[in-house]
């Protein structure tokens, strides 16, 4: 049923996408990160895979172009999740992978709390965070404060929601 | 023939809701995992969970349709996919838990405007690092002793790495980065 040829184009658009987003990035990152990474890892490759069934669609019968358009879909899309969601804490600089690393360096005895307190300057830790909110659109300044914006509102419900699902209130950050 | 293909597209599309209807009956119906320094194993168990019942809807399809052979490429491409929707739904939760940007949002949809000041004196930088010690003493990745902390399981050290690797990979300048990136956001808001 599963084919290589369906394995290896979802490899191959993958490792495409992520070149050009290692190429794109380290030239300059865009101001709207998640947006540009949906594009490339998301959009982008769809287009190719519906583009390779429509001229498909001349030799093999619609449920069979269909079928494996799903198929390479579905393939494609898991890895670049896994790429997508992995991206925030590459991004932010995960502070608590920080600290793992940091006491794998550390003697034995470990670190005194203060020395992990000392990791991470004191002024970035949540002004970084906010300017990221910035530029993804989901904040912006309205009037004499910051307010949130309509897509930081819908961001700030679907978790919401989500985690009332769950019946848990929001973490503690 | 072409039924059962389609069924295990369906499958491995409903795969991806797997891990949150297990979450939710751990969470929900069990009651387990709920305090705040267990709900990340909550996740962590719901994802693997998961693969107990994909697994065994792969072997019904197989068993169910004598005529179609599973073969070792079906099963690798439902792991795969499997993996993918379990991973994201683990981040998904980890980020409504441990996010700063999501607490930020979400004290700005409660209180209508984000007040930066407020926001910095009741999440400061030593109160955010003690939420992270004490989830990563549950996990029992790190062991802390009055004010000292030592090295526990380390499960996470190899995904430290693979993330600060890439981090310097990506962002092989951070400093230019870190300006580029504040310019952005002052543009954004003059």
């Amino acid at each position: 049923m599963i084919s290589s040829t369906d394995i290896l184009t979802g490899l191959g658009l993958f490792a495409t996408a992520l070149t050009l987003h290692i190429i794109w990035w380290r030239r300059r990152v865009p101001s709207r990160e998640m947006l540009c990474l949906c594009l490339i890892f998301l959009v982008g490759p769809e287009v190719v895979l519906l583009a390779a069934a429509a001229c498909a669609l001349a030799a093999s019968p619609p449920s069979a172009v269909l079928l494996a358009f799903l198929i390479r879909s579905l393939f494609l899309i898991s890895l670049s999740l896994i790429y997508i969601m992995t991206y925030p804490p590459i991004q932010a600089g995960c502070p608590s992978l920080k600290i793992i690393l940091a006491l794998a360096k550390a003697k034995p005895e470990g670190l005194s709390v203060r020395e992990v307190y000392q990791l991470f300057p004191e002024d970035t830790m949540l002004s970084e965070r906010f300017e990221d909110l910035i530029n993804e659109g989901l904040v912006s300044w309205r009037y004499d404060s910051w307010g949130i914006s309509a897509a930081g509102r819908g961001l700030a419900t679907f978790f919401r929601l989500f985690r009332r699902i769950l019946g848990m209130p929001l973490g503690e950050g | 023939m072409d039924a059962h293909c389609w069924l295990f597209v369906f499958i491995a599309a409903f795969s991806g809701a797997v891990p949150l209807l297990l979450h939710f009956l751990i969470s929900r119906v069990t009651g387990a995992f709920r305090a705040p320094a267990q709900r990340q194993k909550g996740a962590i168990l719901a994802f693997l969970a998961g693969y107990l019942p994909v697994g065994g809807a792969f072997l019904a399809w197989v068993l169910t349709n004598p005529g179609a052979r599973g073969n070792l490429l079906d099963a690798g491409y439902l792991a795969v996919v499997y993996t993918g929707f379990g991973y994201t739904y683990f981040h998904l939760f980890n980020m409504s838990e441990t996010a700063r940007r999501i607490r930020i949002l979400a004290q700005g949809d409660r209180s209508g405007k984000i007040g930066l000041d407020q926001l910095a004196r009741e999440y400061t930088r030593e109160e955010m690092i003690d939420i992270r010690l004490r989830r990563l003493v549950a996990l029992g990745e790190i062991l802390r002793e009055q004010d000292r902390v030592r090295r526990g399981r380390m499960l996470l050290l190899i995904p430290a790495r693979i993330v600060f690797g890439f981090r310097s990979l990506i962002f092989p300048q951070p400093e230019r980065w870190e300006r580029n990136r504040a310019n952005d956001s002052r543009r954004g808001t003059s």
